[in-house]
C-alpha cells in the first residue's frame, strides 16, 4: 500500500534529514512514526506527498512511484496536517466542498458534506459557521473530514493531535480507528508516546533521520514505550538514567 | 480544477474585508473623479469657446488701423482628458507675435495650483496609483498566506498540477479586482456620457476601449508582481513589505528619477541661455538693419529730391507730391528691409531653436526610455498617447503654433507691404480686410497613429506581465513546499 525504499533527503548537500528509510504500511494498519523535532518525520511525509523531492530512494503508494508520478500517486493519498487553519472566511461546508473538488470529486451533495462533517463530530450549527470562529480541535476535525471525503486509500497525518485537549485527542483516535476498519493505510507522525501506544499497529522510532527501531503491536503492548523512546530520542544511555 | 481554484479565489475575496474596502474606494474615487472632471471639461470647453471669440474680437479691434502684431491662440480641451489628463493643463493659451517665438500661458497651475501640485484625480491616476496598489494587496498573500495557513500543503496534497494552482490564483485574484473596478468605471463613464456637452464619436469609443485594454494589461503586471513576491516569501507580512517597496520604486520613484537621471547624463542648456542667444542675435541684426535704414533714408530722400529738382517741379503741390513720393518709396524700402531682417532673425532663431529642440528631444527620449523600467511610466505614456493628451499632442500643438507664427508674420509683413498698416486713424471708414488672415489649425493624430505611438509601451507592459508571471510560475514549480 504505502512503502518507502531507501528514501533519503539531504538538504543543501550537508543536512541529512532522512537516511535510507525503509518502511511499509499495509491496508487497515496504523503506522506511527515517533521522533523528536528535526528527526525527519515531517520530511518523510513531505516526500510521500511530493512536496519535496527525495535525494535518493523512492516512495510508493499502491505500487505507484510517488516522485515519478506524483499526480497519479496523490489520487491515493489524503493528508491531515498539524495546526491547519483552513480558509478562515469560508464555512466548514465551503472548505470541505472546495477540498473535495480538489480531491477529484466532481459532484458532491450537501447531504454528503453534512454527513462527513457530522461523522468527524462537528456540531450541526458549525457546518455553516466561518472557520475563523472554530477552535483548534474543530479545525482538526474538519481537517480529517477533508481527508475522509477524498476517499483515498492512504492517509498521512503530520502530528495531528498536537494541541488537542484530552477529549479532542480521544475523539480523533476514534476517527482513526474507523478509518483503519475501512481498510485505509494510515501513516501518522507524532511525539505523543501515549497516543501512539494507544492507536498504533506498528511504531517506528526516527532519530536523526534514521529508523532506529520498529515495534509491532505485540512489542508495543509488552515493552515500556516511554523509556525506550527516551533512550533513543533523547539520547539517554540507559533506562536507569531515565528513572 | 482550474475553475475550482479560480472560483475559490473569487469567493474568498468576495468574503474578505479588503474586497469591501476596494469596492467602496473604487466606486467613490471613480464617481468623484468622473463628476469633477466632467464639470472641469465642461467649464474648460466653455472657457475655450469664449476665449476664441474674445481673442478674435480683440484682434480685430486692435487691427482697425494696422494689423496687430499679436494674436492669441487657444488649445481646445481634449475630450479624453477626463480619463487621462496628461499634459492638457499646460499652456492652454498661446501668444503669437511677429517678433518672437510663441509663448504659452494660462496653464492649470495658475487656476488649479493644487491639482498641479498633487496631480489630477483622473482615471489614469486612480488606476496607476490606487489600483496598482490594490492589485498587490489582492495578491501578496496568494501563496505566502496559504503557506502560513497550511492550506497550500492541503491543496498540493491533491493531484493538481502546480501550474494550475498558480494560474488559478493569478486569474482568480485578477478577476476579483476587476469586478469592483469594472463596476466603478461603468458608473464613472455613465456620469461622463450623461453630460450634454460630451459627445463621444466612434473614434472616442475606440480610444476608450484601447485605453481599457492597456489598463487590463497594467493591472495584470501588478497582479503578476504580487504573485511572484508571494511565491518567493515565506510570510505574507514579508511579501507585503517587499511589495510596498516595489510599488514605491515603480510607481513613485522611477518615473520622477528618470528625468533627473537623463538630465545628469545628457546636459542641455537652459531656456534662458537659449533666449539670451536669440536676443543677442536679434539685437545685432536689428542694429545692422537700423543703420541700413538710416543710410537708405538719406539716399532715398536725396534721389527723390534730385529727381524732382531735375523735373523743375517747385510749387506747393509739387512739394506735397514729392513728400508723398519720398514717403511711399521709403515705406516700401523699409518694409523690404524689415522683411529681410525679420527673415534673417527667423533663420537664426530657427537654427538655434532646432539645435536646442534636438538636444531637448534627445534628453526627453533618454528620460522616457529610463522611465520605461517602470510599468507605471509605460502605462502613462500609452494611455495619454491613446487619449491624445500626452507628449505627442503637446509637441504637435507646439509645432503647429510655430508654423502658424511664421504664417502670421508673413501675413503681417504682406499687409505692411501693402501699406495697410498706415490707414488713416482719423477715417472711421478705414478698415483692414482680415478675411484672408491665416487660420490656426492643429490636427489631432488619428486613432491608428495614436496606437502606433503607444505600441512600444503596450508591448512593454505585455512583456512585463509575461515576465513576472513566468517568474512566479517557475519559482512555484521549482520550490519545495515546506
Amino acid at each position: 500500500m504505502l512503502e518507502t525504499r531507501d528514501l533519503t533527503k539531504v538538504y543543501d548537500s550537508t543536512i541529512l534529514a532522512v537516511n535510507k528509510l525503509n518502511l511499509k504500511v499495509n491496508p487497515g494498519e496504523i503506522y506511527v512514526v515517533l521522533g523528536a523535532n528535526g528527526a525527519g518525520k515531517s520530511t518523510t511525509i513531505s516526500m510521500l506527498l511530493n512536496f519535496i523531492d527525495p535525494t535518493s530512494g523512492t516512495a510508493l503508494v499502491n505500487d505507484i512511484e510517488i516522485p515519478k508520478f506524483p499526480l497519479e500517486a496523490k489520487k491515493h493519498l489524503a493528508y491531515v496536517s498539524e495546526n491547519v487553519e483552513l480558509y478562515r472566511n469560508f464555512t466548514a461546508r465551503q472548505n470541505l466542498e472546495f477540498f473535495a473538488k480538489l480531491g477529484g470529486r466532481k459532484k458532491i451533495t450537501r447531504e454528503e458534506l453534512d454527513e462527513t462533517l457530522a461523522r468527524v463530530g462537528l456540531p450541526e450549527d458549525a457546518f455553516k459557521r466561518r472557520v475563523k470562529t472554530f477552535s483548534k480541535g474543530m479545525r482538526q476535525r474538519l481537517g480529517i473530514a477533508i481527508a475522509i471525503i477524498k476517499g483515498a486509500d492512504a492517509v498521512l497525518l503530520d502530528e495531528p493531535t498536537s494541541g488537542l485537549d484530552p477529549k479532542g485527542g480521544a475523539d480523533f483516535l476514534n476517527l482513526l480507528r474507523e478509518l483503519r476498519s475501512e481498510g485505509k493505510a494510515i501513516f501518522m507522525s507524532t511525539h505523543d508516546i501515549f497516543r501512539a501506544k494507544e492507536i498504533a499497529d506498528r511504531i517506528g522510532i526516527l532519530v536523526g533521520g534514521n529508523l532506529v527501531r520498529e515495534l509491532t503491536r505485540q512489542e508495543i503492548e509488552t515493552e515500556d514505550l516511554e523509556p525506550l523512546y527516551l533512550r533513543y530520542v533523547a539520547g539517554y544511555e540507559s533506562e536507569e538514567e531515565v528513572a | 480544477m482550474f475553475l475550482t481554484i479560480v472560483s475559490k479565489e473569487i469567493i474568498g475575496n468576495l468574503l474578505s474585508f479588503r474586497f469591501t474596502i476596494t469596492t467602496i474606494l473604487c466606486v467613490l474615487l471613480m464617481s468623484i473623479s468622473s463628476y469633477t472632471l466632467r464639470e472641469r471639461y465642461e467649464r474648460q470647453l466653455n472657457e475655450y469657446n469664449t476665449a476664441v471669440t474674445n481673442h478674435l474680437k480683440s484682434f480685430k479691434e486692435s487691427s482697425k488701423h494696422h494689423v496687430s502684431s499679436t494674436y492669441v491662440l487657444d488649445k481646445q480641451p481634449a475630450p479624453l482628458s477626463m480619463f487621462a489628463n496628461g499634459l492638457e493643463g499646460i499652456g492652454k493659451t498661446v501668444n503669437v507675435t511677429t517678433s518672437n517665438e510663441p509663448t504659452f500661458s494660462n496653464s492649470d497651475v495658475t487656476v488649479e495650483p493644487l491639482s498641479t501640485l498633487f496631480g489630477a484625480l483622473d482615471f489614469e491616476f486612480i488606476i496607476r496609483v490606487v489600483i496598482s496598489l490594490l492589485a498587490l494587496l489582492f495578491t501578496y498573500d496568494a501563496i505566502a498566506g496559504e503557506r502560513e495557513l497550511g492550506t497550500l500543503k492541503l491543496t498540493l496534497a491533491n493531484s493538481i498540477p502546480r501550474d494550475v494552482v498558480i494560474l488559478g490564483k493569478a486569474v482568480g485574484n485578477y478577476v476579483s479586482l476587476l469586478v469592483p473596478l469594472g463596476v466603478s468605471v461603468l458608473i464613472g463613464l455613465g456620469i461622463i456620457v450623461l453630460s450634454p456637452q460630451v459627445h463621444f464619436d466612434g473614434e472616442m469609443w475606440k480610444r476608450l476601449l484601447a485605453a481599457g485594454l492597456v489598463t487590463l494589461l497594467y493591472i495584470w503586471v501588478f497582479t503578476a508582481i504580487g504573485l511572484f513576491i508571494s511565491v518567493c516569501t515565506q510570510r505574507s507580512a514579508t511579501a507585503l513589505l517587499s511589495l510596498l517597496l516595489i510599488w514605491v520604486v515603480f510607481v513613485l520613484a522611477v518615473p520622477k528619477a528618470s528625468n533627473l537621471l537623463a538630465g545628469q547624463i545628457y546636459r542641455v542648456p537652459s531656456i534662458q541661455e537659449i533666449q539670451g542667444q536669440k536676443s543677442t542675435i536679434a539685437q545685432r541684426i536689428n542694429d545692422e538693419n537700423l543703420q541700413e535704414m538710416m543710410k537708405m533714408g538719406q539716399t532715398v530722400g536725396k534721389e527723390v529730391v534730385e529727381e524732382w529738382s531735375a523735373g523743375g517741379k517747385e510749387s506747393h503741390s509739387d512739394m506735397e507730391g514729392m513728400q508723398s513720393a519720398i514717403h511711399s518709396t521709403l515705406m516700401e524700402k523699409i518694409a523690404d528691409l524689415q522683411k529681410k531682417a525679420q527673415e534673417k532673425i527667423s533663420a537664426e532663431w530657427e537654427r538655434i531653436q532646432l539645435g536646442y529642440d534636438r538636444q531637448r528631444r534627445k534628453q526627453l527620449e533618454l528620460a522616457i526610455n529610463f522611465s520605461r523600467i517602470s510599468p507605471a511610466s509605460s502605462y502613462v505614456l500609452a494611455t495619454t498617447s491613446i487619449a491624445n493628451t500626452g507628449l505627442t499632442r503637446q509637441q504637435s500643438f507646439l509645432r503647429d503654433t510655430k508654423q502658424y507664427q511664421r504664417e502670421f508674420t508673413n501675413y503681417s509683413l504682406a499687409k505692411m507691404a501693402e501699406g495697410t498698416i498706415f490707414l488713416d486713424p482719423t477715417n472711421p471708414q478705414a478698415k483692414i480686410d482680415l478675411s484672408d488672415m491665416p487660420r490656426f489649425e492643429t490636427k489631432a493624430p488619428t486613432f491608428d497613429a495614436s496606437l502606433g505611438e503607444a505600441w512600444v509601451d503596450i508591448l512593454l507592459l505585455a512583456f512585463m506581465g509575461i515576465l513576472f508571471f513566468m517568474a512566479a510560475y517557475v519559482s512555484f514549480l521549482r520550490q519545495d513546499v515546506l
